[in-house]
């Protein structure tokens, strides 16, 4: 019979392999070649979903992928195929993949390949490509398709030269320090990525120098990271996924390690329940919209960037980031706050990330479902916010609080198999 | 003069002099407000179903509040211009119905895990000193339920919401099956606060309030689904007091189950099933 002292047990160990993960970048590499992704797969944020089912940006994606890949010539074709029930999709996590917003992964798109290699765990996320009209948040013009394929030409290849050097000279780039680092700076890590990209030029610069990349091409990369202060957003989901990883599947451990949105869903995992999803509907995030749009244009949330949250940054770590409220709403009493409320749904504080105005405390880390359904407090979670309609792309940002019902779920589930 | 009120849905009202002007910082939600006036601190919680007892702020002790709580009778509580109307308390006993059967055992296992499980690490003391109680014929029990009145920390000791919990379920089945209920002496009710013996007064006499009653019905109904719901909701209550006061409702069932079908098995033994 299962024990309090036992699920202590097995939750302190999967919060100290979490903060303990050393998640390192070590590799760019083509989606095909890094997960075996065929030809008509498609990879999606959040639980798994049918294509009827599927919301505005999600399905925009879809179409966008499937014109970037070749598979169809338009948006119609796009969509004929996919009703015809011809693109295959699959959650991201099935794949230790993780992706913003839509997080839709075509086999020809690169990915960042993040891994502890004490721990033998890998994850991959996906290239940004800004904000606005971009394909994550369900745009496919042809602006958004061309910025895909320089992405693929040059960014990606760069990128992997870059790497290569830095994995030769020091094992790769410590991703866990450019993260804690960057939080000392005013970063939440999920919605904020000012200082995370600031301080990754500054770590890949010589590297840059140091490549065969033409000058033409570095002023590319270079001007595109200047004017894209979420370029390293994917590497931090990724860095997130790889700690998550290293929680899961502890046997009797009631930590989350998925929090994730399709835009139609949302889910959770449970370390000790495998790859279960325990379901609800996705809520409507709020915040502030760009001119134009409004609350009631907004799709319920959707992405797998909330996998900061519960690797213990982003919004868990919004006391950090007081500047993040002139992009997401609401005031720096309200971020101080929702960090603190945070420290009462996790199993402890981080080790390596700390918030200075907190006194260095720790983010609150290891969201444990015994604690949300004690005190009724969800996860809160900063997102961007995107247009319900397909081909619009984003509208703004905010916060949104996690359902209940999941967390629920997964307790009925954990009590039974551990009856 | 008072500095301090917390007033909650149905009108408990707690007072004490003393300098609380460091409470600004706590945080509330959005079935929480805090209203200032000077140095008077009104605090309402506006969360629906709550227990009368169940005045919480979180991150403040309210416990040294007890003794000097009282249940408001009034119909409204004032501070200078604000007033709030205190809520109609009613009687929900008619509720419930038993078709005669109950929770098969493994059920009413993972009902007590699951209180066991949300205990905080400070709950688990109070959890050690009930498993002590052992049911035996009605007197043994009342005697046993006497023993634990007052025992623990909270605005409501841990003990008041335990027995409130036990006599909740047992004089419903009682009020169903023409049954003698079982009544606490007042001599034993000085063992506790005011808030305390008022709370047992209460549940004893089947003043329940909506999440309370919703989880007696489902259990008397054997609805594990809805049973473990509303466990899980009350468990929200104070810092322990909605588990405890669970863990009373459980014990009381199988203590119930126990008479009705004439099998003996104590309730502490569901910990190994």
């Amino acid at each position: 019979m299962l024990t309090r002292e036992e699920v202590e047990e097995a939750n302190r160990k999967a919060f100290e392999r979490m903060i303990e993960c050393r998640p390192m970048w070590v590799d760019v590499v083509r989606a095909r070649d890094a997960i075996n992704l065929k030809e008509k797969q498609l990879l999606h944020a959040g639980p798994p979903i049918s294509w009827e089912r599927a919301s505005g940006p999600l399905k925009g994606a879809i179409l966008g992928a499937c014109i970037y890949e070749g598979w169809a010539k338009s948006p119609e074709d796009a969509e004929r195929l996919a009703k015809k029930g011809e693109i295959e999709l699959y959650p991201t996590h099935q794949y230790n993949c993780v992706g913003p917003m839509a997080g839709v992964i075509s086999p020809s798109m690169y990915l960042y390949k993040v891994e502890d290699k004490e721990l033998k765990l890998h994850a991959f996320s996906n290239m940004n490509e800004g904000i606005g009209k971009v394909l994550r948040y369900g745009a496919y013009d042809q602006n958004v398709l061309s910025r895909l394929k320089w992405l693929e030409d040059t960014f990606s290849p760069v990128m992997s030269e870059v790497v290569r050097i830095l994995y030769k000279e020091k094992g790769g780039l410590d991703t866990k320090q450019l993260i804690s680092q960057a939080i000392t700076m005013g970063d939440d890590c999920h919605n904020r990525y000012n200082a995370t990209t600031s301080l990754f030029i500054r770590q890949i610069a010589k590297y840059l120098i140091e490549s065969t990349s033409s000058k033409k091409q570095l002023y590319e990369v270079l001007s595109f990271i200047e004017n894209n202060s979420f370029t390293t957003l994917n590497l931090g989901m990724a860095t997130a996924k790889c700690m998550s990883l290293a929680a899961h599947d502890i046997e009797k451990s009631t930590i989350v390690t998925v929090m994730s949105r399709n835009g139609t869903d949302c889910g959770i995992w449970v370390s000790s329940l495998g790859n279960k999803w325990f379901i609800a509907k996705a809520p409507v995030p709020r915040g502030l919209f760009f001119p134009g749009f409004k609350q009631d244009d907004a799709n319920p949330d959707i992405g797998d960037s909330a996998i900061t949250e519960t690797a213990g940054f982003g919004g868990f770590a919004m006391a950090a980031a007081p500047a993040i409220v002139s992009w997401v709403g609401g005031s720096v009493d309200d971020a101080i706050e929702t960090t603190k409320k945070m420290y009462e749904i996790t199993y402890g504080e981080h080790k390596y990330l700390q918030i200075p105005y907190l006194n260095f405390r720790g983010t609150p880390t290891g969201i444990d479902i015994r604690k949300v359904l004690k005190t009724g407090i969800t996860p809160i979670i900063n997102t961007g916010i995107a247009h319900k309609d397909p081909g619009v792309g984003q509208i703004g940002a905010g916060t949104v609080s996690f359902p209940f019902e999941p967390f629920e779920q997964a307790f009925k589930e954990y009590l039974e198999k551990y009856d | 003069m008072t500095d301090l009120l917390v007033a909650d849905y149905a009108g408990i009202l707690f007072y004490k002099k003393s300098n609380f002007g460091k409470w600004e910082s706590y945080y509330t939600n959005k079935e929480t407000s805090i209203l200032e006036k000077g140095n008077k601190i009104l605090i309402i919680t506006t969360r629906e179903f709550y227990s009368p007892f169940s005045a919480y702020v979180r991150g403040i002790d309210l416990s040294k509040f007890g003794q000097n709580g009282a249940v408001v009778n009034e119909d409204s509580i004032s501070l200078d211009e604000i007033k709030i109307k205190k809520p109609e308390f009613k009687k929900l006993n008619h509720e419930f119905s038993f078709n005669g059967s109950f929770l098969k055992d493994e059920e009413i296992a993972r009902l007590f895990k699951t209180v066991e499980l949300l205990y905080g690490s400070d709950g688990l003391n109070f959890l050690e000193k009930a498993k002590r109680v052992v049911p035996g014929s009605k007197e043994r029990i009342s005697e046993c339920l006497c023993s634990l009145i007052g025992l623990g920390k909270g605005s409501t000791p841990s003990g008041d919401d335990f027995v409130s919990g036990f006599l909740a379920l047992y004089n419903s089945f009682s009020s169903i099956l023409g049954l003698e209920r079982i009544i606490i002496p007042e001599r034993y009710l000085s063992k506790t606060n005011k808030l305390g013996s008022s709370l047992i007064r209460f549940y004893e006499s089947l003043l329940l309030d909506l999440e309370s009653a919703k989880l007696v019905s489902s259990l008397i109904s054997a609805n594990y689904d809805t049973s473990l719901k509303y466990v899980i909701k009350i468990s929200r209550r104070g810092h322990s007091s909605g588990l405890d006061f669970c863990y009373g409702v459980i014990c009381s069932y199988v203590y119930c189950k126990e008479l009705l079908k004439g099998v003996k098995k104590t309730a502490w033994k569901y910990d190994d099933v």
